[in-house]
């Protein structure tokens, strides 16, 4: 029996092949049966045979044929034909099996399934079975005719069934294919459908994934703008030379650049996060910041600093706000530059300031045009200016009218520092020396853009120099002089012991010769005796000149030494027949003198003056009191201690009737050794002996020529200062007959 | 009564020499001449000069220091001192010495007359 499940395991055709072998050998067997086992009829042989080969030969044929639903209908055709065919030809066929048989096939035919057609087939073989013995009377099963009909029903009918059932089954399988295909269709529809939606779908989502690529792209290229954006910011921050610190609200560092770095010494990272208030020199500018920024939104001003190391420094600093895109205060920012060396600058400058407008050396500065654009008081006082006057005016205005220079930008430029000396004038129209030193000030590159002049009034100095020069030249002539003194007083104690030999041996033969009464050898002995007097004379000058400085100053009375000393030349005036003229003013005041010296004075000047008049004439002494109104009286160069302004003095003055000094020797007169007396009348020492006397005294003389002829000889002696000195000089007076001697010296002369 | 006395002292004889021809031609005295400071303190107490005239420049001793003993010897002895070259601190010491004159070489004779005469008579 063939089962649904078997099936798929056996063939088809084997099951239809065997089933056809069992249905051949049934009828055969049915035909044995009918003949009664006796020999068949060879057509029936025949046809069973070729029903044999014909089931070999389906064997044979290929399955795309025996699967097909018309070669099972033309075997069932063939089969029922033959079969029936034998059927009725053996006799078979009568009425009840025929019935039997046709319900067999219409059971096979109509059977739900084969196990129901098989059942059918027992129920409808076994009632037979039950009916049939009336009709057949009993026999062997083996060889009842209605027994043996069982099987080939059965087996006709399994057949049949089989047949039906697979053509059945194959057709359900058909339908069910083809529901199969219209719902595969329509899964298929539906695929597609998806398939459209999915690539719908696709196309979107592609879209969509462009779209977001694109987004992204943009993104990014945003994102990286951002950040060349923030890169570019930081490395404005950080590049920046001025330090930028920002903070956020409750005053915590979030940037500190490299610039703040630097001036503070803190690394960025220490200080980010920490309170702003350290990096002030005193909280309270923080706190002004503060205070400036909340008020006004911003701060602009100096505050003070304090590095790491505790150094305070000043800074000039621009604060404000940090403000978020809402507009809420985040924080605030300051940028800020170290501004202590320009302070410190500035101080060096008020300093120079201060300097320049301390000190004595005028300043004046000038553009390219030579207009004043700086003086400092000392230029304005030493010109007579205001400051104020000056700025704006030319810089020719210093220069006197006859002496104006082109203004000396050239110069200036072409040396560092251009000195010169030349006269400046006052407002005044006063004009005096001046000393100036030029320089080019240049800015940055190079370029001069004015001219710094330093001023200075050199009045003072240039006499000083003066007085200094001839200082030098008097030292220089007494230096001269001294060692010339120094020497003829050596030379005169050698020369004056044999000179007295002389003295002596002439005294001698001149009372020898005026024994004898030979006149020609006294007239030889008179001038030897004057050529020893000359030669003595020669000797006591150059001693005079040489005594040590030392002087007797003793209070005395002028006139009475003026006196005293004409006295001893009173001869010589009577000798020459020289009007004495004296105009002595009563009351002097005593003068410290060295009598002895002072007289030598008056001798040597009287003497001169008389000398001066050979033929007659008139020689004029007057002394008088007078209050300086004029310092500085020089004759021959020569200074004597600076008399001043306003002091008392004792004038004396000798004045002749004769030549007068030669023009060109005033200078001279009181050089050693000059006389412009004829060889042997003068030693050329006298007024050389008598200055150095004067000197001595603090005193001055002068020598000079009067309009209405002749030399006229001033003495003046300090009245106030010998009286003073006076005083002081008491205690020392000297005790001893010392005038005793001096008296003597006039016979010398 | 015997000619008055003048003592010459000096170390160099011409001088002296000359001096007293002058002196003895011109006047009555009489001149004695010694020419050293021993010699003429020597000369001084053997002889009791009326009148000395002494030099300064001396070799050995000196003018000043032979004065002094002069002056030890004779206190009322007038003595005038000579010098080639005045100098007052000289001059000085010679007055405190006790000398009653100092000249100048060339002694001028008739100063020097006048003076002797001045202490003489």
């Amino acid at each position: 029996m063939a089962v649904p499940g078997a099936e798929d395991v056996v063939s088809r055709l084997h099951a239809f092949v065997l089933l056809r072998y069992t249905l051949i050998i049934a009828m055969g067997y049915l035909l044995l049966v009918a003949h009664d086992f006796s020999s068949l009829p060879s057509s029936l042989v025949v046809i069973l045979g070729a029903a044999l080969v014909s089931n070999l030969v389906i064997t044979r044929i290929p399955a795309r044929i025996t699967d097909s639903t018309g070669f099972t209908a033309c075997f069932i055709a063939g089969d029922t034909v033959w079969i029936t065919g034998i059927l009725l030809y053996s006799g078979v066929m009568n009425t009840d099996f025929f019935y039997l048989y046709f319900l067999v096939i219409l059971l096979a035919a109509t059977g739900e399934n084969l196990r129901l057609i098989a059942i059918g087939a027992l129920v409808v073989c076994g009632a037979y079975i039950i009916a049939l013995p009336p009709s057949a009377g009993p026999a062997s099963p083996w060889t009842s005719e209605s027994l043996i009909r069982i099987p080939f029903l059965f087996t006709a009918a399994v057949f049949y069934g089989h047949l039906v059932d697979r053509t059945r089954r194959e057709r359900r399988r058909v339908v069910e294919a083809t529901d199969t295909v219209a719902r595969l269709e329509e899964i298929q529809r539906h695929l597609d459908d998806r398939a459209r939606q999915v690539t719908l779908a696709n196309e979107e989502l592609e879209r969509e994934i462009m779209d977001r690529k694109r987004a992204e792209g943009e993104l990014r290229e945003m994102t990286r703008a951002l950040q060349a954006a923030k890169d570019y910011a930081e490395n404005v921050i950080q590049s920046s030379l001025d330090m930028i610190i920002s903070v956020d609200e409750n005053r915590k560092v979030v940037e500190f650049n490299r610039a703040a770095e630097q001036a503070f010494g803190y690394r960025k990272a220490e200080v980010i996060g920490t309170s702003i208030d350290p990096l002030y020199a005193d909280p309270s500018y923080g706190q002004r910041v503060v205070d400036d920024i909340e008020t006004y939104g911003s701060f602009t001003d100096e505050v003070m600093n304090r590095r790491r190391n505790g150094e305070a420094f000043c800074c000039y600093i621009s604060a404000s706000s940090l403000r978020d895109p809402n507009g809420r205060v985040v924080g605030s920012m300051g940028i800020s530059r170290d501004i202590t060396a320009q302070k410190r600058a500035e101080e060096a400058l008020r300093w120079l300031e201060k300097a320049v407008n301390t000190m004595e050396l005028g300043v004046t500065i000038t553009d390219t045009k030579g207009k004043i654009v700086y003086a400092n008081p000392a230029d304005g006082r030493m010109h007579g200016y205001m400051v104020e006057e000056l700025i704006g005016k030319d810089v020719a205005i210093f220069s006197p009218p006859d002496q104006s220079q082109p203004f000396a930008l050239d110069q200036a430029n072409d040396m560092d520092i251009w000195t010169r000396e030349g006269f400046n004038v006052r407002k005044d129209g006063t004009i005096f020396p001046v000393q100036l030193m030029s320089g080019a000030v240049t800015n940055a590159a190079g370029e001069t853009i004015g001219i710094v002049t330093l001023c200075e009034d050199i009045t003072t100095r240039r006499r000083v120099e003066e007085e200094l020069q001839i200082t030098q030249l008097q030292l220089m002539q007494s230096a001269k002089l001294e060692s010339v003194g120094r020497l003829a007083a050596g030379v005169a104690h050698e020369v004056k012991n044999p000179l007295h030999i002389l003295q002596q041996g002439l005294l001698y033969l001149s009372r020898v010769s005026l024994r004898q009464g030979d006149d020609q050898v006294a007239v030889v002995v008179e001038k030897m005796g004057n050529a020893i007097k000359r030669a003595d004379r020669v000797i006591m000058g150059l001693l005079d000149f040489s005594a040590p400085s030392n002087i007797d100053m003793r209070p005395e009375d002028l006139n009475a030494l003026v006196e005293d000393s004409v006295v001893l030349v009173k001869h010589e005036l009577a000798m020459t027949r020289i009007a004495l003229v004296e105009e002595l003013q009563a009351d002097l005041p005593p003068l410290m003198l060295d009598r002895h010296k002072i007289q030598q004075v008056f001798v040597n000047i009287f003497l001169n003056a008389i000398q001066a008049m050979p033929t007659g004439g008139t020689l004029t002494i007057g002394t008088y009191t007078k209050r300086l109104t004029k310092s500085g009286l020089d004759v021959g160069r020569r200074k004597t201690d600076s008399f001043r302004i306003g002091e008392a003095v004792v004038v004396t003055q000798v004045a002749d009737t004769g030549p007068g000094i030669p023009p060109g020797t005033l200078d001279r007169v009181f050089d050693p050794f000059f006389t412009t007396k004829p060889t042997g009348q003068g030693s050329g020492l006298g007024l050389s002996v008598t200055r150095k006397i004067i000197e001595l005294h603090g005193a001055m003389i002068e020598i000079s020529n009067r309009r209405e002829g002749g030399a006229l000889v001033t003495l003046m002696f300090r009245a106030e200062r010998s009286q003073q000195d006076a005083q002081e000089a008491d205690p020392e007076i000297e005790q001893g007959g010392i005038r005793h001697v001096e008296e003597k010296d006039p016979a010398y002369r | 009564m015997s000619k008055k006395k003048i003592l010459l002292i000096d170390d160099e004889e011409d001088t002296s020499t000359l001096l007293k021809l002058n002196i003895e031609a011109a006047t009555d005295y009489k001149a004695l001449v010694a020419t050293s400071g021993e010699a003429g303190l020597e000369m001084v107490k053997a002889h009791h000069p009326d009148l000395v005239l002494l030099d300064i420049m001396m070799p050995g001793m000196d003018g000043i220091e032979t004065l002094k003993r002069i002056k030890a010897a004779a206190p009322e002895l007038p003595v005038a001192m000579v010098t080639a070259v005045w100098k007052q601190e000289e001059a000085k010491k010679c007055f405190d010495a006790g000398a009653y004159e100092y000249i100048t070489k060339p002694v001028d004779f008739e100063h020097l007359n006048t003076a002797l005469l001045l202490k003489l008579l």
